[in-house]
């Protein structure tokens, strides 16, 4: 009887180290590469960076459900940082000899900078909101889209047509009020030389800490110095909160305001506080409102693999959609010259160089990366709120290479 | 010899083992590397967020990497933002200095996120969300970004003296 047991107990034991060698050999031969996405699911920035990560996961979802790119499929890790630096550093060590790990997406500015050299060491993408100063020293780092500063430049612009079409004399007065960190900070390198340049008046720079709660005292002190105009930073719901205390102020009736890329979204900032928002203008260089809802790749997705209404998509959605065609780009690119084997950080370094010009379906302008370009694309468009929508006002415009005109470090 | 008592045996030593591989380098002669926490028992209150906040130091690690100080989960405590498969939370980090010794405080908002689980609304932080970690004892891993090292140590959040 023992006997019997015993050799039922090595059976067992064989059988269980087949299935693992089985499966261990499935696994090994499926060609696929890896995505780690770092970024707020549900901590501090969520509203900007859980649309567009479920963008970025849907669109590695549409490719993976084709069979991947030229038969070869993508992994995506994602991990809820909370905008946490130690967080995202932790979680990219554990990550960092994953299999064929050939990019990541990070929204923290902080660990962006600290990560940085290990990653450009480990020949890593690195794909991070546009802060221009990657896009001053071209490395592994490839921006979303035009830089902040390029954002603000192409606003300054728009607002000399917009003064010029009111019939109005003289230079406006524009006011600067955004989140006393990097991101509110980085914005102006570049495009406040940029202004120098142009007919108008740059008023002294405003910074508020996050997460305040009343915006008066920086609004008061711009509407005193006679601004026409104010760009407010910050990521919705906080655009929206600065321009529905200036309304309560009674300044909007007098002062055009301006948003940037994550300003006010339809479902966020416009739904809740339409009144207040009514005539403000955002600056973007994705589609937004109901132009994106109406958008086909976004539609498509969406309803596929969210299952929601398409009201219920926020606009920021489409920042990842336009991160997976880059990706799906690069790697065809990759892949037909180096092949599977040799797919690695160093090819899709050069297939991310190689992909100048790629459509990505309307949602935003044509690729600009090359071997000397690191933003992902150079045009934007302009928004207006108006009855509860987000309508377009222009078309695609390029905006001005403010990067350029900053004296880095 | 019993098969139990082989087993316990077994046990034992890994056990052993395992307490002797608490803090070590990976191959090299360099000394092992030490973790010291700051306090290393105290009850989780708010005064850890800002005005009293948790460090970190410890030697042994390579001159100018990178040190993750991670939490190590144990069975059964969830994290808000941690997959279900997560083990390990990077709560703080440092660099080494020259002699491979590092110095470092728990940021507040990693204390808000980690030992807290406060949720964000678009005002900030929502106090009335907190879900503090149970008290009880927790490891935590330094773990060297290159050279793999890594050393652990024990904090023990207790319970709060019950108000009179």
């Amino acid at each position: 009887m023992k006997k019997r047991r015993g050799l039922l107990f090595v059976g067992l034991v064989f059988l269980c180290i087949s299935l693992v060698l089985a499966a261990s050999n499935a696994l090994a031969k499926e060609k696929y590469v890896t995505v780690l996405a770092l970024g707020d699911y549900t901590g501090a920035v969520a509203a900007l960076a859980a649309p567009a990560l479920l963008g970025m996961e849907d669109g590695i979802k549409e490719i993976n459900s084709q069979g991947g790119v030229k038969g070869v499929k993508i992994k995506m890790i994602a991990i809820d940082t909370r905008y946490d630096v130690a967080r995202n550093i932790s979680a990219y060590k554990k990550h960092r000899r994953d299999h064929k790990l050939i990019q990541v997406i990070m929204v923290c500015t902080g660990a962006q900078r600290a990560l940085t050299p290990i990653m450009t060491r480990d020949k890593v993408i690195i794909c991070p909101p546009p802060d221009g100063k990657s896009a001053a020293h071209p490395g592994w780092t490839f921006l979303w889209g035009p830089a902040y500063q390029d954002c603000f430049g192409a606003t300054l612009e728009w607002l000399l047509k917009d003064w010029k079409a009111k019939g109005k004399s003289g230079k406006p007065k524009v006011g600067y009020l955004s989140w006393d960190n990097p991101y509110g900070k980085s914005a102006l390198e570049g495009s406040v030389e940029y202004s120098k340049t142009l007919p108008l008046e740059l008023l002294p720079l405003e910074f508020f800490p996050t997460g305040t709660l009343s915006h008066d005292i920086w609004l008061n002190r711009l509407a005193k110095a006679g601004a026409d105009y104010i760009y407010v930073g910050g990521v919705d719901p906080t655009p929206t909160n600065v321009i529905r205390d200036a309304y309560k102020l009674g300044l909007t009736k007098k002062i055009q305001f301006m948003t940037d890329y994550w300003g006010p979204t339809q479902p966020v900032g416009v739904r809740q506080h339409a009144k207040e928002l009514e005539g403000s203008i955002t600056t973007s260089f994705y589609l937004k409102g109901t132009e994106a809802q109406k958008n086909p790749l976004a539609s498509r997705l969406w309803t596929k693999w969210r299952k929601k209404p398409m009201d219920k998509m926020n606009g920021i959605y489409l920042v990842g959609l336009g991160m997976y065609k880059f990706l799906e780009g690069a790697m065809a690119k990759a892949l037909d010259r180096y092949g599977y084997e040799k797919l690695d950080g160093k090819a899709m370094y050069w297939a991310y160089t190689q992909i100048t010009g790629l459509e990505r379906g309307g949602i935003a302008g044509p690729c600009t990366y090359s071997e000397t370009e690191r933003r992902g694309s150079q045009e934007v468009k302009t928004y207006r709120v108006k009855n509860r929508e987000l309508v377009p006002i222009t078309g695609w415009v390029k905006a001005p290479d403010c990067v350029r005109m900053h004296k880095w470090d | 010899m019993n098969r139990k008592k082989v087993l316990d045996a077994v046990l034992a030593g890994l056990f052993v083992l395992t307490l002797v591989l608490g803090c070590a380098t990976t191959g090299s002669k360099a000394p092992p590397p030490t973790l010291t926490i700051t306090p290393a028992k105290t009850v989780l209150s708010p005064i850890l967020i800002k005005k009293s906040p948790l460090q970190f130091s410890g030697t042994g690690f390579v001159p100018k990497e990178i040190v993750v100080i991670d939490l190590l989960l144990p069975p059964g405590v969830k994290v808000k933002g941690a997959n279900a498969d997560e083990r390990e939370i990077g709560i703080a980090t440092a660099y080494a200095d020259e002699k491979g010794a590092f110095s470092t405080k728990m940021q507040p908002l990693a204390t808000l996120n980690w030992f807290f689980q406060v949720d964000f609304t678009p005002k900030g932080p929502d106090f009335k969300s907190i879900k503090p970690l149970p008290p009880r004892a927790y490891t935590i891993r330094a773990l060297g970004m290159d050279s793999d090292r890594v050393c652990t140590a024990i904090l023990e959040f207790v319970k709060p003296p019950k108000k009179k």
